[in-house]
């Protein structure tokens, strides 16, 4: 109050008065807030002190608390190893791959399953397309062996046709791919429902209107269920573009193998691989961790920054 | 109209949780109390009497918890009736799945929220942690005169090869109870070796009387499955050699040559620790590996880390290398007999003996346990003395025909001092009999106390000619072959650098892998001496710390030529 | 209505039914192959003899078929009590979940003070967390050790979906909103008598989402549960696939001598699993084509 540039305090008052006004007026907004929020602060920001051991050497009778600062060893740790820069750049490399090519897929069936005419057909395949959500990674991986491995369909169907087997599970080159399109193929049914409930609320009546005006299917999907669709995709976008540090965890890990660490060891399978073979340590994981929510918070905030600029519109 | 009909999906969802929350609230209360009444309790008298607990000492009910695997199956039988009763205790059992079992003991100790009981598969890598756990005091001590008191686990722990509780006694003091393995006849020899098709052995022309083969012969017999399919399978589709991801590849020709597996991954020569993996042997074990590998003797999808046993038992697969003890034996036996009921699994299928490319037969000495239990250092003495007194009672022979039988009386009896079991007859094998309870009712007793030999109590329910097999490889081995001992010293020495880094077992398979699948012969000694080089930065550290803290390292075994 | 429309502007095209028809029913009738053949496959593998699957991992017609891997499913009765444990999970947790996000979402969806601190603050814990072992602390201190709460409440909001949601309910017309407080209407109300009808294609898409999730959840049932009896199915089923080298026979198939085979029961109790799910599936999706009335939102 001494601060000379301060309002007076019949101003402050009076600023004062208006923000309780408008608190009262949206009283049910903060009522509604109160139990997403209890949420957060129990379960999510309750635990949150456990992002000290980043900097710490965690000790079972110590505590978070208790256990001995370490400054910024465990960084030190991971920057140093090679094989952390490996997993960093794979990670990087696949989410790319699927940013591409696997979060544009479902779009393109939600867009395509809404041009079937047929009402019983459409939904018929758009069930038929979410089976694969429902097999876990283990299952499939399994699937997987049998299809591509050395005696498996493909190859013996390579060798049908005068054909020289190729090692798919073990190559380099390949199982970049292998992962790609294996996510396509599980997810991209499941990735459907979201667009279609979103296409489902664009007004019919436009198509209508459009067909009476001699627009063709083409110019149907542009103008009208494209628009129709783009905030949710932004959104869904900046997301995934928010969470590019994972590419896959428990895909990756059933599916990989020695052969092709070197092109498939992402982020979480580096650190899966660091603390169970081997006495695990807490510290070193939660650095990852904070490493990993910096990157992902930075790109999640650039993908928005650069959406509100192109569209006007983004998701915050 | 679709607001009322939205009104009615919530009501109805509304009820319906109501009726569910209902449902949750009784099964949550009860259960949750696990403390037993204390109050009052006098220390009971300390037992003089090892396995005859005086009934005193057991006056008091009491509750403990404990973790074990398979916990939906255990806790409501009639053995587990009966051992409750006779040790009147309630133990509340934690389930746990193998894959967890590391992650849930860190998890459990790191928060303060440990069983009364912990079951730990504390192998030479966890066994850092272990040691950090007992200096935080996160374990109670067994007491220092449990083999005077309780004279079963003092006899297994006076066994010569039982160096268990030797292992994990810290600062003068054991904290973990090591369950030793059922085999201390044959110095815990581990069960690692080929078992092979001989019907198709015949069948190609290159059988060789006992069962034995140098190792050119074995590839060439191999060889000879994969080209000449004697089991019909047809083209592309039989396998030569396999094994469990875990012995890949070292099973190809390493594992015959080095001193790889046996001392872990540090060996002695001349008078210090080298890195195993470094050894020039290694590196031919590797080209032999390499050769098998790109003439398709070995099974190509092996480093994807499938079952090899599956595919012998599907009768795919000509040879496979794994720890075929006489349970992984019988199940082969049993499932080649229900695939193919035209041969005698008996004759069909069988040990291989095979001599190394250097001249050597080679077997191999596990760890003489597997898994220990510590105690929280919560619990009380009363409770410490209850589960010691429990374990006494399962080293004893009772608790032996116990465990491996079930109730005197009702499963075994003892007549003139000669055990009889009284399962009923098997309705597979005519001279066999049928384990009456269902498959792992018993892993609570055997992980807490460990293997039962079965000299002590015979096995009524496997085929009498599988446990002479068995039995008949164990002691070939021991008089012919060449046991590398393991070593101790080396594996469970910890150390900075050493706990850190671990013991480069994980690395060396998987760049093996990798070069075996990825570059071509020519490439393989190239790439293989770089990656060597690389790791030197990571892996001197360790070797200095073995060299100047282990006082007598080993003499390096001179590998004997083998005569048959 | 929305059907009607659509179904008329479809009727006017049967007639011109072209190529693009044809190119778009062919690639999605050659997609919904590509992922039946391998579910086939799946329910193969649940009735073959295990020697049948390993010759023919890939088989058209099974040479042999056998109910055992099924019997050894409903025999086993810890796939059924974990199985009441999931539904009890799943029913409360999604309600839970979906209470929860549409609440929070809609009020996120308006201005007054403290709005933005409050979504920086939930956008916060998207990105960093406390960890595993401070979690096993907090969820023992609130006395949810071993207790279904344990594997419900944790997990409230996802995050994405709230956004996503947050980001639905910005293109429903303020005007609605605006007429109904007119008439008197507090917020609570509009929410639940306008606002969600009219967004209720979204809504049950997250509660598909969020159910199946919770369906499928065992990673906190393995971190908080102590007891076999309140396992979730999701975590018997993973134990039995942990298990499979030393898969057991039930009582009864061991005296009759059966051997059951690991890759048989697991996919049939994936088989099993999805059932309930499957069945639920296209009684939620009819939400997605008659919940709106037309004009009712903007493109």
């Amino acid at each position: 109050m001494t601060v000379k540039a301060q309002p007076s305090p019949a101003r402050k008052g009076v600023r004062l008065r208006r923000l309780l006004r408008e608190i009262w007026r949206n009283r049910f907004m903060y009522l509604l807030l109160v139990p997403g929020l209890l949420y957060f602060a129990v379960f999510c920001y309750g635990p949150m002190y456990g992002i000290q051991l980043a900097w710490k050497e965690f000790a079972a009778n110590a505590g978070v608390v208790g256990s001995r600062w370490v400054g910024w060893a465990n960084f030190a740790f991971l920057f140093k190893e090679a094989e952390f820069w490996n997993a960093i750049r794979n990670t990087l490399t696949i989410a790319g791959m699927q940013i591409a090519l696997a979060f544009p897929f479902p779009i393109l069936l939600a867009i395509l399953f809404n041009e079937v005419w047929q009402p019983g057909l459409k939904r018929v395949m758009q069930i038929v397309s979410t089976f694969p959500h429902f097999l876990s990674w283990v299952i499939l991986s399994s699937i997987i062996f049998n299809l591509f491995g050395n005696a498996g369909t493909v190859n013996n169907m390579v060798v049908a046709f005068g054909g020289q087997k190729l090692n798919f599970l073990m190559s380099k080159e390949i199982f970049r791919w292998l992962l790609l399109f294996s996510l396509i193929w599980k997810e991209s049914g499941w990735n459907t429902i979201l667009y279609m409930a979103t296409i489902s609320s664009i007004d019919q009546s436009l198509y209508e209107a459009a067909t009476i005006d001699g627009a063709n299917r083409f110019q149907r999907i542009v103008h009208i269920t494209w628009p129709g669709m783009q905030s949710i995709v932004t959104a869904t976008f900046i997301l995934r573009v928010g969470m590019i540090m994972n590419a896959g965890y428990m895909q990756v890990l059933t599916l990989y193998n020695p052969s092709v660490y070197e092109v498939g060891d992402i982020l979480d399978t580096y650190i899966y691989r660091i603390t169970f073979q081997k006495a695990p340590k807490y510290g070193i994981s939660t650095a990852v961790g904070m490493f990993k929510g910096v990157v992902n918070a930075a790109l999640m905030l650039s993908a928005e920054a650069v959406s509100r600029r192109l569209s006007g519109e983004g998701l915050l | 109209m679709t607001s009322k009909r939205a009104c009615r999906l919530l009501g109805l969802i509304l009820t319906l949780s109501l009726l569910l929350a209902g449902c949750q609230a009784p099964s949550g209360a009860p259960e949750s109390g696990t403390a037993a009444p204390t109050a009052g309790a006098a220390t009971p008298e300390p037992n003089t009497n090892g396995s005859e607990a005086s009934a005193d000492a057991l006056a008091e009910h009491l509750t403990l918890t404990a973790n074990v695997r398979n916990a939906e199956v255990q806790g409501a039988d009639a053995l587990w009736d009966y051992f409750a009763e006779k040790f009147n205790v309630t133990i509340e059992l934690i389930p746990m799945s193998f894959n967890e079992r590391h992650e849930k003991a860190r998890i459990w100790v790191s928060s303060g929220d440990m069983p009364d009981l912990l079951w730990m598969d504390l192998d030479e890598k966890m066994f850092a942690e272990y040691a950090n756990w007992v200096r935080q005091g996160m374990f109670k001590a067994y007491p220092a005169d449990i083999a005077e008191k309780y004279p079963n686990i003092g006899t297994e722990y006076g066994l010569e090869v039982n160096v268990g509780d030797e292992l994990m006694t810290i600062d003068g003091a054991l904290y973990a109870h090591p369950a030793i393995r059922g085999n201390p006849e044959y110095d815990f020899m581990s069960g690692m070796s080929w078992v092979y098709r001989r019907d198709w052995a015949k069948a190609v022309g290159l059988y060789k009387e006992g069962d034995l083969y140098t190792w050119d012969e074995f590839v060439a017999l191999n060889e000879a499955f994969v080209k000449q399919d004697p089991g019909g399978n047809g083209p592309g589709k039989t396998i030569g050699m396999g094994t469990e991801i875990f012995y890949f590849p070292h099973a190809f020709g390493i594992y015959q040559t080095s001193a790889e597996f046996g001392y872990g991954s540090f060996s002695p020569k001349d008078g210090k620790y080298v890195w195993t993996t470094a050894r020039h042997e290694t590196l031919e074990g590797l080209k032999i590996a390499k050769d098998l590998y790109d003439r398709g003797i070995i099974w190509p999808d092996n480093p994807l880390g499938q079952a090899p046993d599956d595919q012998f038992k599907a009768g795919l697969m000509g040879s496979d290398f794994n720890n075929f003890d006489q349970g992984r034996l019988d199940s082969c036996r049993k499932a080649l007999q229900e695939n193919f009921p035209e041969i005698d699994p008996f004759e069909a299928m069988d040990y291989a003996f095979v001599v190394g490319p250097d001249g050597t037969l080679w077997c191999k000495q596990s760890q003489c346990y597997w898994g220990a239990v510590c105690m929280s250092a919560k619990l009380s003495d009363e409770k410490a003395a209850r589960w010691l007194t429990m374990l006494d009672w399962m080293l004893s022979d009772e608790g032996k025909y116990f465990r491996m039988y079930g109730i005197p009386g009702k499963d075994y009896s003892i007549e003139n001092g000669s055990l009889t079991c009284l399962w009923p007859q098997s309705e597979i094998y005519a001279d066999l009999q049928a384990d009456p309870y269902p498959q792992n009712v018993r892993q609570w007793y055997m992980d807490y106390s460990g293997g039962v030999s079965a000299q002590v109590v015979p096995n009524v329910s496997t085929p009498k000619q599988t446990i002479a097999d068995a039995n008949a490889k164990f002691q070939y081995l021991k008089d012919k072959g060449f046991m590398r001992a393991f070593d101790y010293a080396s594996s469970y020495l910890s150390a900075p650098s050493k706990d850190a880094s671990g013991n480069f077992t994980t690395e060396t398979s998987d760049k093996m892998i990798e070069l075996l699948t990825t570059v071509s012969a020519d490439q393989l000694e190239t790439e293989w001496t770089n990656w060597l080089a690389s790791m030197e930065e990571k892996v001197q550290p360790v070797l200095d710390e073995l060299n100047s803290m282990i006082a007598d390292v080993p003499t390096e075994a001179a590998p004997k030529v083998f005569v048959p | 209505m929305a059907q009607t429309a659509s179904a008329g502007r479809r009727r006017s095209e049967l007639k011109r039914l072209n190529l693009a028809d044809g190119l778009i029913v062919g690639f999605l009738a050659l997609f919904s192959l590509l992922i039946l053949y391998p579910f086939y496959n799946t329910i193969l593998i649940s009735v073959t003899p295990q020697v049948t699957y390993i010759r023919e991992p890939f088989m058209l017609f099974p040479k042999e078929l056998t109910g055992v891997s099924f019997r050894y499913v409903f025999e086993n009765k810890a796939i059924w009590t974990g199985m009441w444990v999931t539904v009890r999970v799943t029913v409360l947790g999604t309600l839970y979940n979906i209470l929860l996000t549409v609440m929070m979402a809609y009020a996120l969806n308006h201005d007054y003070p403290g709005k933005k601190f409050f979504v920086g603050a939930i956008l916060f814990t998207m990105y960093f967390g406390g960890g595993l072992i401070p979690m096993y602390i907090l969820i023992g201190d609130l006395g949810m050790m071993n207790t279904l709460s344990s594997m419900i409440l944790p997990t409230g909001i996802n995050i994405s979906y709230l956004m996503v949601m947050r980001k639905y309910f910005r293109n429903i017309p303020e005007e609605l909103e605006e007429s109904a407080k007119i008439d008197g209407a507090n917020d609570i109300l509009i929410m639940f008598r306008i606002i969600l009808p009219l967004a209720l294609p979204m809504v049950v898409t997250f509660v598909i989402y969020y159910g199946v999730e919770r369906w499928n959840e065992w990673y906190q049932g393995m971190l908080y549960i102590k007891s076999a009896s309140r396992m979730p199915l999701q975590l018997i089923l993973r134990n039995i696939v942990a298990n499979s080298n030393t898969i057991l026979a039930s009582e009864s198939m061991q005296e009759a001598g059966i051997l059951p085979f690991a890759d048989g029961i697991k996919m049939a109790a994936v088989i099993v699993t999805m059932l309930p799910v499957m069945i639920l599936y296209p009684f939620m999706q009819k939400y997605f084509v008659s919940g709106l009335t037309a004009g009712a939102v903007k493109g």
